[in-house]
């Protein structure tokens, strides 16, 4: 038989580290439908059973301010799983039970509780009374740990227990408020009654959204009964009156800690947020996430680049003469100088989900935030604007968290500009073929890319919303040590899509410049390919862009790695050998060089970024904008840059 | 009487009075534990002083002052100088941030440590003794700076 169970949760509870045991590898990353928000679901066979899980999208209340408040929402009201299992901190059960209320008021399925965590409440002294707290809510209750997976069995026996005994479960504990609240609810109760359409609906749980004043559910009832009289201040009741039973519950079954488990974690954020030294260790961080990313990486990337190497030096000497062609200059050439960044970008996923997991990123976000404020935006769409240096894909992805859509348009439209890793390979090829000191021409476009970030997210402020600063509410969760299972894990999540990028638009761009560059007349300068680049260097004119480079720049369009390859093939040489720096300096000049580099950092995102674009703001509308707002931009840059650079060498 | 959170300096202990933000966002804050008799601590101010984390049970949460100031408080271990009466000797405990604020206040002489008498304190002017000179202070500048009453 097969068990849909929902997981649900505060933020920071061990609600992903909880999930990663229940399931292991067997874990899928889609969509969630019509949002396209990532959804999380993994498997786990257990005494002949099918179980289920999805990750529901963290919350502390099941409003529908954020995305992910919504998406939590739906699903355990609506959604077509058979169980909810309610995932809280043993060492902040306050709002884990807080939430636990509201989902008992808002959902007709089976709920599980679990506190989680239990091995560092039984350190700090704190004893829980399951069966106590079983009594009170009439539901199970089961202690986990992540960690030592103590519990996550019991966890799945109770998923079978309640699924085959639906009887026995529920029904379950219901919140009752003060007299003046429970008349209120009544009383729309009533109303709702009168009106055939909410039939279907759980009427209770409508009418303390009403009182709550939640947006969506007033904008759902208002329509057939438009008269509705919400009593001041009962939404501070509500909240109150839930905190009191939360606060009852907490005395009679859960003993206070022996000493302070935050202790440890206030003695490391005294230096890490610290006033004068907070903000240096934030940039000193960043630069050896930085740092170790592409010095482990190297030799791996060296072996992978000589394998390839090793493999086109075979195929080359197949016949007939274009297949041979096909094989090693496009597939394997194509194909394998994309694969040289994986060892990079999986190491960079490794140090994000490290960062992520011991709770630095909070604090990397408070200590900033005071920056972006300046921006209208929060500290919140740094992180996101740290993870574009690794990859669009997910830092566009990791907007998802942000309460405000204005907030997060902004940062998804600019983050693109953020020199993800895959230009670097870009980068290195020109700056060391014509600059002397290649390492300071990185360093500038790098700082020029960050500059024109900065001047985008004003612009769009501007030009989409007059552009007042969004709520910056953010936890700051206990210092952690992340386990490494969960960060290969998160490694793998994230970082697969660069393999099936590699794998898929990659491989299909790489046959195609192939064979753009190989048909119709078996060379390269009368090929389709060379035709294009010709038909749009005139635009080029003031750049002095060859056709080589206006060709390269069009196919760089499906992702930017593909730049240096396609022009590699363009100019019929490997990738690192001398004869590919030598027909670049023979092209290109220090000024339009730089000029190339600054055009490559800010056109068209890659066809990953741009497919993540729409399918995270579900509209074409956003996608088109961006690739016009791209290249113009990077159009009017470049050229800004041949022109004072012209002047200045003059 | 009421003190905006955000006027609270690092270590101000205080009770929830009321919190007057957007419907939307006040579900968010409530459901985070800032209900009014609730005790919340100042925990930490940011390098560049916003946002600021406060902890409410065990639950830290940044917040900025552009929140912050719309959630009212009632200060447990420090009082502002306003709400003393005349007479009284206290001792400086705490000064809210404001770098502009801060030099006015060394201008007088007045510091954390530094003890002041209160002269006279009716309806928004109070005056108090600092070191033998006397100065006079409006409510505003007198409700940022946290004293402990001592005589």
């Amino acid at each position: 038989m097969k068990i849909d169970v929902a997981i649900c949760g505060n933020p920071n509870v061990g609600k992903t580290s909880l999930f990663n045991a229940l399931t292991g590898s067997r874990q899928r990353v889609g969509n969630w439908p019509g949002v396209t928000v990532a959804k999380k679901e993994g498997y786990r066979y257990w005494k002949g059973h099918e179980l289920k899980f999805v990750d529901l999208p963290g919350t502390y209340t099941l409003g529908a301010q954020s995305l992910d408040e919504k998406i939590a929402r739906d699903a355990i009201v609506n959604g077509d799983e058979d169980i909810v299992v309610v995932i809280s901190d043993a060492l902040s059960l306050e709002r884990g039970l807080y939430l636990l209320f509201q989902v008992l008021e808002a959902t007709s399925k089976p709920v599980i509780f679990v506190i989680n965590a239990i091995d560092e409440a039984r350190k700090a002294g704190i004893v829980i009374d399951k069966t106590g707290l079983e009594v009170s809510l009439n539901i199970p209750v089961v202690l986990t740990s992540a960690l030592t997976e103590e519990g996550v069995d019991e966890l799945c026996d109770k998923i079978l227990e309640v699924y085959s005994k639906p009887s026995i479960d529920q029904r379950k504990f219901i919140l009752k408020y003060n007299e003046e609240i429970e008349q209120a609810i009544q009383k729309i109760e009533r109303e709702l009654e009168k009106e055939k359409e909410f039939d279907s609906y759980n009427k209770r749980w409508i009418a303390i959204k009403t009182l709550e004043g939640d947006s969506e559910v007033l904008q759902l009832i208002t329509k057939s009964i438009p008269h509705l009289e919400i009593p001041e201040d009962i939404q501070i009741e509500i909240s109150s009156d839930r905190y009191q039973l939360v606060s009852n519950l907490l005395k009679n079954f859960v003993s206070e800690s022996s000493y302070d488990v935050w202790n440890i974690s206030d003695a490391i954020d005294h230096v890490f947020t610290h006033k004068y030294i907070g903000i240096p260790i934030f940039l000193a961080i960043l630069y050896m996430m930085f740092k170790i990313t592409f010095d482990i990486a190297a030799p791996l990337s060296d072996s992978v680049a000589a394998f390839f190497d090793w493999l086109a030096n075979i195929t080359s000497s197949i016949s007939p003469r274009w297949l041979a062609s096909l094989l090693s200059d496009g597939i394997i050439g194509g194909v394998g100088s994309i694969l040289v960044f994986v060892p990079n970008i999986f190491i960079l996923f490794f140090m994000m989900g490290f960062l992520e997991e011991t709770g630095y990123f909070s604090r990397a976000a408070f200590v900033v935030d005071r920056f972006m404020y300046y921006l209208k935006i929060s500290g919140r769409s740094f992180i996101s604007f740290i993870l574009g240096f690794g990859c669009s894909v997910p830092a566009i992805m990791s907007t998802r968290v942000m309460g405000d859509p204005r907030e997060r348009l902004v940062t998804l439209l600019s983050v693109p500009f953020i020199s993800c890793s895959a230009r670097l390979p870009v980068y290195i090829l020109i700056a060391g073929a014509l600059f002397k000191n290649p390492g300071n021409a990185l360093f500038g476009i790098y700082f020029f890319s960050i500059i024109v970030t900065t001047v985008s997210i004003l612009i769009l402020n501007k030009l989409f919303f007059k552009g007042t600063p969004s709520p910056f509410i953010i936890e700051m969760p206990r210092y952690r040590m992340p386990v490494v299972k969960n960060l290969v894990i998160y490694m793998w999540n994230n970082g697969k899509h660069f393999l099936q990028k590699a794998g898929t638009i990659i491989l299909v761009s790489a046959i195609v410049i192939w064979f753009l560059s190989y048909f119709p007349a078996g060379n390269v300068e009368n090929s389709y390919a060379a035709l294009l680049g010709k038909l749009i260097q005139p635009v080029f004119k003031v750049h002095q862009f060859d056709w080589r480079i206006t060709t390269s720049l069009i196919f760089g369009i499906s992702a930017k790695e593909v730049v240096v390859s396609s022009y590699a093939t363009l100019v019929g040489s490997q990738e690192d050998s001398p004869d590919l720096v030598e027909t670049l300096r023979n092209s290109l000049n220090p000024v339009n060089a730089f000029a190339l580099m600054v055009f490559v950092m800010a056109y068209v995102p890659c066809f990953a970024t741009l497919a993540t674009i729409k399918s995270e703001t579900g509209s074409l509308k956003y996608m088109l904008f961006s690739i016009v707002y791209t290249i113009l931009i990077a159009y009017i840059l470049s050229l800004i840059v041949v022109v004072v650079g012209r002047a200045l060498i003059a | 009487m009421l003190i905006k959170l955000d006027e609270l300096p690092e270590g101000s202990v205080a009770v929830i009075e009321k919190v007057d933000l957007p419907e939307d966002l006040k579900e968010r804050i409530l459901g985070m534990g800032f209900i009014p008799g609730r005790r919340i601590e100042v925990v930490k101010k940011a390098p560049l002083v916003d946002p600021t984390v406060y902890k409410i049970g065990n639950f830290r949460v940044s917040l900025r002052s552009s929140e912050a100031s719309k959630i009212y408080v009632k200060p447990v271990n420090h009082i502002p100088l306003f709400l003393c009466p005349e007479g009284t000797v206290c001792k400086v405990n705490a000064l809210a941030y404001g770098r502009r604020f801060l030099n006015e206040l060394a201008r007088m002489g007045l510091d954390v440590g530094k003890k002041i008498r209160i002269l006279r304190n009716n309806s928004g002017k109070i005056t108090i003794e600092v070191d033998g000179n006397i100065h006079t202070v409006g409510k505003g500048r007198a409700s940022k700076i946290f004293v402990e009453v001592i005589e």
